[in-house]
Parts: structure tokens; sequence; C-alpha cells
């Protein structure tokens, strides 16, 4: 028999010329229900489902909501309860497959993020059931000024997709991130090419124009240690008095996955439903215990714990920070709080500009 | 796909079916539920520590979180100590013997039990929350034997005026036990004299530091000048011991809203240790 030899990086990667890509949206509906980010009419963009394949923005940066949001829906059904039967577990329900089109390597890091986070010694099954019936192709992208991934080192992608596309110019380098993915590529064989040297130099240059394009770079190894030395530090204070308490930057957050929980009856008075929905340690309520006591009356101590959630407790709980660099809550914040000012003033200054 | 979790266990938040079995009234306005879930496997299985907590569902209203004030040493019936306070305690106080309820856990960390063998062990209360200890000493008790000296100090106006304070009077004929009940001052709101009435029946004590555990109950706010006592005599900090409470919805550290500092009061704790806490901001 002949022997087969696995070259890696060939094998791995494909060409698709620009003109092909419709192709690739319209092959990639056939495997399942297809979300992408969709272009608004305020010139934001969002992720949803879309019909026509040709409604998806490929060169869309940032949208709104992150794909969180099809992965663990703002509202989610956990149990079915009546009077006499008690409660019951309810089953994820969803399209049979959903493929995930146009996640940058930010959110592809969320994802692998929110998987640790629902998965371990207590597992959500909800979450789970969704995200293994869910394929991702990832999208790479040029940063703009609110984007700091390479500080958060969530720039780049080495697993957590089954395609990954880089833009070239002319044409998408392809990556295969898994099995899945190869029999996408098999399936619409006649749409990719193989690779070349010139794709390899082509896409060596576009990482370094990538690399090259951030405009911010933000000190993330020392911060845990920085943050706990430096815990009365004023700048909270400061924030406080700006911070809304809106909870806008947990809800556009890829990784913010705090919840609440309420109790829904149904008109019958006998049965109902327990309900999840998304939360945010902003709001005033969020720490307030049935006696009336608020373990986090102050804003400024929310907002403290905002930070030192994402920045040391994440780090002690799975490993690594969970903020992953996307600016979703620098473009949402209605008091114009930055993150990137705040984590820098946290090294350098008092007062965050 | 490759590399995504796959669920293998039942939902977490799936409670139990359960029936609460009596309800008795204790002082301040405490009742104490007993409860049993309805698969009598459930009963034989459900193994918890001291200091553990359960989730309790009253169908219709909604979950919260409650300690276990029974011992895993006596099998069979949980117990739960509860105030009326919110809308789930409310409702709670509202059921009928009987009654079908969900229960699921349990959850937390509990106390170390298997480290504090063979160690002397000070029980330390303020006033009301002589019932949080109820557990961990009736574990004590009932395993009398893998335990060294034990001390309990309380502070009562009258022990029959606090929840379970009749389980003082006859503790203390036992002999296997040190029990001393201190009177503190009148309407002490901020539990100053509490604490400075445990710090002078610990001088009536005697006691090694080195190698007990001190487990406290009382309002946290109160502790420094008790903390500050202990350490001074020379109990190590990982050995001074208290539970912590705080909102939660899962109990399985997903919601979020239990997070003391970097830790989860679900996962973590509830019960913190004197050097936990130094190292935690926002404790109290």
């Amino acid at each position: 028999m002949e022997s087969r030899r696995f070259l890696a990086g060939h094998a791995n990667a494909r060409l698709l010329a620009k003109d092909k890509a419709i192709g690739l949206l319209e092959l990639l509906g056939s495997f399942g229900e297809l979300y992408g980010p969709v272009r608004n009419g305020g010139g934001s963009s969002t992720f949803r489902a879309v019909k026509k394949p040709a409604d998806i923005d490929l060169n869309s940066l940032r949208t709104l909501l992150p794909p969180k949001k099809i992965l663990y829906p703002p509202t989610d059904e956990l149990l079915e309860f009546t009077a006499d039967g008690g409660f019951r577990s309810k089953e994820e329900t969803g399209p049979a497959r959903i493929v995930l089109f146009g996640l940058h390597p930010c959110d592809i890091n969320a994802v692998l993020t929110l998987d640790q986070v629902f998965s371990g010694r207590f597992e959500e099954p909800r979450y789970l059931a969704r995200r293994r019936r869910t394929a991702v192709i990832g999208l790479d992208c040029l940063p703009d000024e609110l984007c700091f991934c390479h500080s958060t080192k969530t720039d780049f992608s080495d697993r957590g997709f089954d395609l990954f596309l880089t833009d070239l110019g002319e044409a998408y380098f392809v990556r295969i991130g898994t099995a899945l993915g190869d029999d996408i590529i098999r399936a619409g064989r006649d749409i990719f090419q193989p690779i070349g040297p010139e794709s390899i130099d082509q896409y060596k240059d576009k990482t370094n124009r990538r690399h090259a394009a951030f405009s911010h770079r933000v000190e993330l190894v020392d911060l845990p240690h920085i943050l706990e030395l430096d815990y009365d530090s004023e700048i909270w204070e400061s924030l406080g008095r700006k911070c809304f308490s809106c909870g806008s930057c947990s809800a556009v957050c890829p990784t913010c996955y705090c919840y609440d929980v309420f109790d829904q009856v149904n008109l019958d008075g006998r049965s109902g439903s327990r309900v999840r929905i998304w939360d945010s340690c902003l709001t005033n309520s969020f720490a307030r215990v049935a006696d009336g006591h608020n373990y986090r009356q102050d804003k400024s101590t929310r907002i403290k714990l905002r930070y030192y959630h994402k920045q040391i407790a994440f780090v002690e709980q799975y490993g690594r920070p969970s903020c992953v660099g996307c600016g979703r809550c620098i473009a949402a914040c209605p008091a114009e709080i930055s993150v990137i000012d705040v984590l820098n003033a946290i090294f350098r200054e008092k007062v965050v500009k | 796909m490759n590399g995504v979790p796959v669920a293998t266990k039942p939902d977490p938040l799936q409670p139990n079916r359960a029936h609460v079995i009596r309800v008795q009234r204790l002082p301040l306005e405490i009742n104490l539920f007993q409860l049993r879930f309805e698969d009598e496997e459930l009963n034989l299985s459900f193994d918890f520590k001291p200091g553990q907590f359960l989730m309790l569902s009253v169908i219709g209203v909604g979950e919260a979180p409650f300690a276990i004030v029974s011992s895993p040493s006596r099998r069979g019936l949980i117990e739960i100590a509860v105030r009326q306070s919110g809308r789930v305690t409310t409702a709670l106080h509202n059921l009928k013997e009987n009654a079908l309820i969900g229960i699921r856990g349990p959850y937390g960390n509990g106390y170390p039990i298997e480290r504090m063998r063979r160690s002397d062990v000070l029980l330390l209360s303020e006033g009301p929350w002589f019932g949080a200890l109820r557990s961990l000493r009736w574990y004590i008790l009932d395993n009398r034997k893998d335990f060294g000296q034990v001390t309990l100090v309380a502070t009562a106006d009258d022990a029959k005026d606090l929840p379970f304070g009749d389980e003082l009077s006859w503790l203390g004929d036992r002999e296997d036990i040190t029990c001393r009940v201190c009177r503190p001052a009148a309407r002490d709101a901020e539990g100053q004299d509490h604490m400075a009435r445990l710090i002078a029946g610990l001088r009536q004590t005697k006691f090694v530091a080195q190698g007990t555990y001190a487990v406290l109950a009382g309002e946290p706010a109160h502790f420094p000048p008790l903390w500050d006592y202990l350490l001074e005599r020379g109990v190590s900090k990982d050995k001074i011991l208290f539970s912590l409470q705080r909102k939660m919805r899962c109990g399985i550290g997903k919601c979020g809203h239990c997070s003391i500092g970097y830790k989860y009061t679900c996962l973590d704790g509830p019960v913190f240790s004197y050097w936990d806490a130094q190292n935690l901001p926002e404790v109290i």
C-alpha cells in the first residue's frame, strides 16, 4: 500500500476566489441554519439567521451583540413545573444544525471561554447541546481604533473553528480546523483551489499588516497583581461617578454570562416555567439579598467587580482573563467609559480620561 | 466542532421532588422545616458536609439557597431554619406540612471536617447565629472520638430566646463538651459587646491555640476584634473559619451573583478561612 504523507499546512488549507464566496455561503446553508453578520440601517451589523446568503456582510468588523446570543439566548426556559408534578428540565430546542459564519478571532476565543464556563463540574446541558450542533466559520479582519485583541492575545485562533477565512485581496485563504470543515470543503470541491507558495507569502504579508494595524496596546501580564495591590485606587470612585449602571457593557460582552432567574406562572395558576435572563453585575440589585442588604450598593464597587472578575477571578478559575479585546463595551457605553483607558490608567495614571 | 465539551450528566438545575414533613416554630420568628425527598434512594444517598447548603424551590414562586442545619450523621430528614425575609421564604412559611417542593444540592464547600479530625475545636457564636453551627456541632458530637477538646462559647441574653437555644441547656450536661454562655449588654446593635463577651468567655477557657480550629458564627462585620484576639493567641489563619452569605441564583458557579472579590461563594465558599478573607476583597 502506498504510504500516505500528511502535509499539515497544505492539506489543511485551500484558496477560495472572492467571486466564489457566495457559493461557499450557499454551501454552508446546506449544512445547517446559517447565521452571519447582516448590515443594519445605521451602518452597524448584527448576527442573525440569513435566508439569502447575499445578505451577509463580508466586511463587517464588529456586530452590536456578540454571537453568544445564538449559543446562549438572552432569555431561555430552564425548567417546566406543575403544582403536582414538580420540576422537569427543559431540553434545548433550536435548529438541528447551526452554522455561525463570520466570527473574528476575538469572538471565537470568546466562545471557547463560554465553553469553559458552561462545562466542567456543573454542565449547562442546553448550552452544550446547542454548541455541539454548531459549526463555526471564522473570518479575519483589520482592527479599528477600539480593537485591542492583540493585547489580550486573542487576535489569532488556533482552534475553535471548522473553517477560517483570511482575506488576501483577490481570494480567501481557508484554513480547515476540523473534520467537519473538511467535509464542507469536500462537498464544495469545485469552488476551492489548492494553495501555492505565493498564497503562503500573501498570508504572511496579511498577518504582518494586521499586526501593524493596532493603534492601542494594553498591558495585561502584570495586571492581576497590580489590581490586587491597588485595590483602593481612586480610579474606581471616578468611574463610579461616570457609570450609569445600565449594563450595556455586559449585554454586548462576548464573555459575560451572568444571569438572573425567575418563575413564570401560566394562566392556569398551576403550571409554569423557570426562565433565565441575561443579567449584569452593574445593575443596582445584582448583589441585593432578601432582607434588603446590598453587598454592592455603591456604583464604584460594581464597576470595580466587573474589572476584577474579568482580569483576576477569571485567571484564577480558568487560567486566563475573560476579556477578548473586541471593543464592544467601548462602543456601547453611553458614559464613554473605555476599557482601554481604564486598564492603561491603572498602570500609568491615577485618573481615567 | 472537535473539542466541544459533551454534556454527560443530568441537568444540575433540575430540582428533585421533596416534601415538607414537619414545621416547628422557633424563637425570633424562625421556622424549622424538616424535609424529605420523595425518592427513598435519594434520602439515603444525599450526602453532605456540615456547612453546605441546598437550593429549595417553592413551586410557582422561586428558588433560594438555605444552609442545612441538620447533621449528615443523622440521615433521613434534612433540616433548614428559615426566617421570613423575602418572596421565597414568605411562600415557604405559608406552606402546609406535606407540601411538594423542589430540592437540589448539596452545594458549597462545607467545613473541612477531614482536616479538622483529631484537632481541638472552638465553636463561637454571636446571639441568634447560634443555630448556624448546629450541623457542625451535631456532626462533631456524633463523631466525638474523632475530635480533640470541644469548647462552645455563645452569647445570649437568654438561651431560651435563641433558635435551638434549648439544646444549650442539655449540652451543658455533657461531659465531652465545654459550654459557656455569656450575656451581653442590652441592646447592642453594633455587636461590639457580643464580641467583647465572646473574647472574655474565651479568656476564661483553657485552650491550646496551636492546631485548634475556631469556627465563628455571627455578623461578619462584627468579627474583627474576635479575629484579632484569636490571632494574638496564636490560632492559625487557615484554622479560623466562618460562613458567608450572598445572593445566589444558581448555586453552581454560573449566574455570577454570589461573587466575593475573586471567588464565588457557591463554589469556593460559603465557608471561608481568615487566610482566604485577608486576601479577598469585599468579605465584610
